[in-house]
């Protein structure tokens, strides 16, 4: 089982986020990135674009299907992890790290996001169903 | 209801069954949800049934008649074009190994049909200038429909689509239907001398404008300049979308990726499938390569075997409905297979320099044509100025659909009367003239007009 660090929040949707001052780096987790097995594409939105918490910033593609990436807070892109996208397979490599997806500028406060350890307890109750 | 019909299989005691299921006593009972205003009342105008002898006889009779399509001599065009087809065509298509219009999803058993819609693919992007393309659609509208969604997912921030009035209007009936419930606002660039005015469409161009589609040869048989259209709607970052109903014409026409297209679309039935009743065609759809998860459809793809062996297997399948359910990139995402087939093979015979030649023949036998009709007199160009490929707009000096209507009688279709879109256009025909036409053929055109008109 991977280690989720205490520094990140999670979201059901199994992506986390780095609060540093008014930026929140944002990538997906170990167990997500397990889920769906090898990474072919990531389609990520321009610096600039603003989203609202939980709305749907880009997508993840791997050999067996194409999943949604939501956004954990409201904000603005403002930075995209290009060495990622131009090598999409690293993901698997340190997903809670260096391969972070986005950097936000946040508008509001991280809300209903889970600590590592409820992140821990909840997928281990989906791996259960 | 009640009686037996030999091609109808169910019998009485099915019926009763199914109408218990359905928790309703009888046919009517089952039906009682339609509003009474649609419902059909009477009998159907079709005549008491006959036998299989009966219909035959009827059947000659009407291939007698001038105006069954193969006898008459036709100067129809407007999206659907009357080109020759070698006898090869139809028999290679027929064997059956090929005989399935599904999309081949198992490789190990398809390779063969598999191989056929990958070489598809590369000539429809060579043909288009384009990087990619995919394993086709219905035909040429959908196709377009196809691209105006996929404007949308590329940018969908923005909500208006601009079409040019010169695009063939049952392909924008097509379009209007698939974007009903989309919230696009669909705007329509005017034309001026028979082509998209750029002026027009730069004060119409905005930033919420997704996507500007332009038809060339357009609905009325003239070449658009597509480049400075592609650059105009590019200036205001505005994705370009072609459609090419007359895919012949690109064997001497700039390709619609030269030009700066970033999704082209055409219709493939012009690759000698036959006219028929307007189907089945084959759509074309091609884009840049940047845009490919974006794209509809079915994608064949080259790969290796577990022994290392060329093979070739559907790819980028992660952007379809059985796996992206709703999210897919396309709710329709089979091909039109054997059509597909039919127009490689079709292209494959033609090799470059007949494909090329046979265009050739198109713009000379259209040449003469517009000489002669002008020289009776009768008939004037519409858009003298504009180049054209193999149809052009007439404007004679009376009803263009009486002239259509004597002459048919005389076996001869001489073209479209364009009041069929337009009721206020009385005077606009629509001829198009192909390699299969002869001379004698265009001077038999010319004395109708002369006597006719």
């Amino acid at each position: 089982m991977s280690n989720y660090p205490n520094t990140l929040q999670y979201t059901k949707e199994h992506e986390w986020i780095r609060v540093e001052g008014n930026t929140g780096i944002v990538g997906i987790t170990a167990f997500a990135i397990e889920q769906l097995g090898d990474v072919v594409h990531l389609d990520l939105p321009k610096s600039g674009s603003k989203f609202k918490a939980g709305e749907s910033f880009g997508t993840i593609e791997s050999t067996k299907t194409v999943s949604d990436l939501y956004m954990p807070v409201a904000g603005t892109i403002a930075e995209v992890n290009t060495a990622l996208t131009s090598a999409p397979e690293d993901i698997a490599n340190d997903p809670h790290g260096k391969n972070w997806l986005v950097k936000v500028t946040l508008e509001g406060t991280p809300a209903n996001l889970m600590t590592a350890d409820q992140y821990t307890k909840y997928i281990a109750d989906a791996a259960n169903h | 209801m009640t009686v037996q019909h030999r091609f109808l299989p169910t019998t009485a005691t099915d019926r009763a069954e199914l109408l218990q299921a359905c928790g309703v006593s009888s046919v009517e009972e089952l039906l009682k949800g339609i509003p009474d205003n649609v419902r059909f009342k009477g009998e159907l105008p079709s005549g008491p049934a006959q036998s299989e002898l009966e219909i035959r006889r009827r059947v000659r009779t009407l291939m007698k008649d001038g105006r069954y399509a193969k006898n008459a001599l036709s100067f129809i065009g407007a999206g659907i074009y009357d080109h020759m087809c070698p006898a090869a065509v139809n028999q290679l298509t027929l064997r059956g190994e090929y005989l399935t219009s599904y999309t081949p999803y198992q490789p190990e058993m398809t390779q063969g049909t598999l191989q056929a819609l990958f070489e598809f693919q590369t000539m429809v992007s060579e043909l288009f200038g384009m990087e990619v393309s995919n394993a086709s659609h219905y035909d040429g509208s959908t196709s377009l429909a196809e691209a105006a969604l996929m404007a949308l997912r590329i940018n969908k921030n923005k909500n208006r689509l601009l079409v040019s009035s010169s695009v063939h209007p049952e392909y924008v009936q097509v379009l209007r239907t698939y974007l009903a419930n989309l919230g696009v606002e669909l705007g329509f660039v005017p034309l001026e001398g028979g082509v998209t005015s750029l002026n027009s469409l730069k004060s119409l161009l905005s930033e919420n404008v997704m996507g500007v589609i332009v038809q060339s040869p357009n609905f009325y048989g003239c070449v658009e300049d597509l480049e400075s259209l592609a650059a105009a709607a590019k200036a205001k970052d505005a994705l370009f979308i072609v459609s090419t109903p007359e895919t012949l014409s690109l064997a001497v026409l700039p390709s619609p990726g030269d030009c700066g297209a970033d999704i082209a679309t055409g219709e493939g039935q012009s690759f000698g499938v036959p006219q028929s009743f307007g189907g089945p065609f084959v759509g074309l759809f091609t884009s840049k390569m940047e845009h490919v998860r974006q794209m509809p459809g079915r994608l064949c793809g080259e790969t290796v075997d577990a022994q290392g062996r060329r093979s070739y297997t559907l790819t980028l399948s992660t952007r379809e409905q059985h796996i992206r359910r709703d999210k897919a990139t396309s709710n329709i995402c089979t091909n039109q297979n054997l059509m597909a087939l039919w127009a490689t093979i079709w292209l494959t015979m033609m090799g470059k320099e007949g494909f090329y030649e046979l265009a050739v023949q198109n713009l000379s036998k259209t040449e003469y044509a517009k000489d002669v009709l002008l020289k009776t007199g009768k008939a004037k160009l519409r858009y003298p100025t504009q180049s054209t490929f193999n149809e052009f707009v007439i404007e004679l000096k009376s009803s263009a659909n009486d002239f259509a209507q004597k002459a048919a009688v005389q076996g001869v279709a001489p073209g479209v009367a364009l009041s069929r879109f337009d009721a206020n256009d009385t005077t606009g025909l629509l001829v198009c003239v192909t390699e299969k036409k002869s001379r004698d053929d265009i001077d038999h055109l010319a004395q109708l007009l002369r006597d006719l008109a």
